[in-house]
């Protein structure tokens, strides 16, 4: 029996989740100028649906998370090189050797960008992500800490060199619809039977219109699964095989991969201190004690279907 | 069963974890355990029990007890040397088999209880005999001579006058005794002013093989009636619900904060003992709220 047990159930996490997903909201602008080329975007978004579910296998399924792109503005500017006419000597001064009357000089392309324009696709785009994943622990040794460095001087050195247990999350497969057919097709339905209803439905009384937008939403809900069939077989396929179709899944596999290894989620120092370094209660030195610090063991992380749960041993 | 069947959030200890914390401390702090005279720190010898440290202490010289004044002789400006140990602590969670307790404590451990071991060992060095008959006027004033208190500057003001020295009568050895003391008790959730608090509560203590009857007796009441009415009710935990904000190194991706509120469950039938002393655990049942 592990000498600490805490679980948590998977109500909790889905409470967690969606509360997280509901508070969630990026926004982001950047810009660069590439010589001939100059791109920009303004992004913000928001979160909804999915679902997450904590799965009898050690895994945890966050299934068809909507990414709402509030703004979208992508912008793309050209500059042509300057190209100028005229400007020459029509008639020379023969005396000083200037010129006495030129040519008018007109240059086009002058700006930059000489052509930029701005696609705003906010409102209009979905994107949708599904994730399997477990979380794993890792023991982690500073390969610069040298063999047989005690954990108190280790812990001095700056940067520390004290061990770490890590923790990951470790994805197994993940599906992300930069486009979300089904979605995008969904909302431009919903917006415009919400357009119609109200503009030419208008004399009705608020119930009725309401009553109508429910009806045509649950054809609206029917047209959104349809679209996403061909996308839920391949998610259930990549499920049950553990791979990622598509390129643009390959590559974020990839980057998830890396994530996975290379940036934990929470560090925990071992051995962990419990008792910080305290003044010398005897006159001389050293004027201060060495912090306690307990040895954490067999740290591990694993859920079934119906709760996640840490347990660890004092070494 | 599933840990949470009952509740949000689980959490539990095994005694077994919390006694190797406790040596952890006890090796790597050896002066929280250990106090004794600077004569018996100088001749670690001297001491009852020997200390066992983590090598850590002994590369960062940290020392291996506090020093402490010598017992004072009334009426003199004379001590002697002591030292006092807590060598073992040991807890025990329902069911007992971490340690037997004294037939006086009724074993076995009653259920939702748990029992707490105490090792202390002591000892006073009284000097010799020839020291005291014959040779202690020479050394008082040697040692007056070398501890001549300081000359007191004619502007220097101060309320409390200044503490003499007591001077440590020398010794070659601790007259040692170790004690074992057992004590039983829980938590219980009670109610203050209309606010749940989760309380500390001691059953009954054990000083093993104290002679004569009467001063065990005198002993163990007095450290209980010091347990029960002074320090217990200092440790006592108003139960309320705290919150923890998950988000608050995020803001630029939260800008409203995902707290949860935390709280103890209360009791009922699915959840009678909260926290529950069993299994060689202690174990909380959490409530958890997401807002």
């Amino acid at each position: 029996m592990a000498h600490l047990t805490i679980g948590a159930s998977e109500n909790t996490f889905k409470a967690l989740f969606e509360k997280i997903r509901d508070n969630f909201h990026f926004a982001n602008s950047d810009s660069g100028d590439f010589g001939p080329f100059s791109a920009g975007y303004v992004l913000e978004a928001h979160l909804e649906g999915g679902t997450i579910d904590l799965r009898a296998d050690n895994t945890v399924q966050i299934k068809e998370l909507d990414i709402k792109w509030d703004r979208l503005d992508l912008s793309l500017g050209i500059d042509i090189p300057e190209i100028c006419v005229g400007g020459f000597c029509i008639i020379p001064n023969i005396f000083t050797g200037g010129c006495l009357v030129r040519a008018p000089r007109v240059c086009i392309f002058s700006a930059d960008p000489d052509i930029s324009f701005t696609l705003p696709l906010g409102g209009i785009i979905t994107s949708e992500i599904s994730v399997t994943g477990s979380l794993v622990t890792k023991y982690n040794i500073k390969p610069a800490r040298p063999a047989g460095m005690n954990d108190w001087d280790a812990q001095d050195m700056d940067p520390s060199l004290a061990n770490h247990w890590q923790l990951f999350i470790d994805p197994q497969f993940l599906d992300v619809d930069l486009f979300d057919i089904a979605d995008i097709v969904g909302d431009l339905l919903d917006n415009a039977i919400n357009f119609a209803v109200d503009n030419l439905l208008g004399f009705l009384p608020g119930w009725a219109r309401d009553l109508i937008k429910a009806i045509l939403g649950a054809f609206v809900d029917v047209i959104r699964a349809i679209l996403d069939i061909g996308d839920d077989l391949q998610e259930w396929i990549s499920d049950l095989l553990n791979v990622s179709f598509g390129i643009t899944d390959f590559i974020l596999q990839v980057i998830a991969d890396d994530l996975a290894s290379k940036f934990p989620l929470v560090e925990i120092e071992d051995p962990f201190p419990v008792l910080e370094a305290a003044a010398n209660p005897n006159p001389g030195v050293p004027s201060m004690l060495i912090p306690v610090k307990i040895p954490i063991r067999d740290l591990k992380v694993f859920n079934n279907d119906r709760e996640m749960i840490l347990e660890a041993n004092v070494g | 069963m599933a840990y949470t069947d009952n509740c949000d959030i689980y959490a539990s200890f095994h005694e077994e974890g919390f006694n190797r914390i406790v040596d952890h401390i006890r090796r790597q702090r050896p002066s929280l355990f250990n106090y004794a005279t600077a004569a018996v720190a100088k001749n670690p010898q001297l001491l009852c029990k020997a200390i066992n440290v983590h090598p850590i202490i002994n590369i960062r010289n940290n020392p291996h007890l506090t020093i402490v004044d010598p017992l004072p002789i009334p009426g003199t400006r004379f001590g002697v040397n002591f030292a006092a140990q807590l060598t073992e602590f040991k807890i025990d969670f329902h069911p007992g088999d971490e340690f037997p307790l004294p037939p006086e404590l009724g074993p076995p451990l009653k259920a939702q209880r748990l029992a707490i071991k105490l090792s202390v060992c002591a000892g006073i060095g009284c000097p010799p005999k020839d020291f005291i008959d014959h040779d202690m006027a020479s050394f008082e004033n040697l040692e007056l001579s070398t501890n001549r208190m300081p000359a007191m500057s004619l502007t220097h003001v101060e309320e409390v006058p200044p503490r003499t020295p007591i001077i440590a009568l020398p010794t070659r050895k601790l007259n040692c005794f170790c004690l074992d003391a057992y004590a039983i008790g829980g938590m219980r959730r009670t109610v203050f002013n209309g606010k749940e608090y989760l309380e500390p509560f001691i059953d009954g203590i054990e000083i093993v093989d104290l002679k004569p009857a009467g001063l065990e007796n005198s002993l163990e009441c007095y450290i209980g009636l010091m347990l029960k009415l002074g320090i217990l009710p200092g440790l006592k935990i108003l139960l309320q619900s705290f919150s923890l904000n998950l988000t608050e190194g995020a803001t630029d991706l939260f800008p409203t904060p995902t707290n949860i509120v935390i709280s103890a469950m209360p009791i009922s039938a699915s959840v009678p003992n909260n926290p529950a002393i069993e299994n060689d655990q202690l174990k909380a049942f959490i409530k958890a709220e997401v807002i």
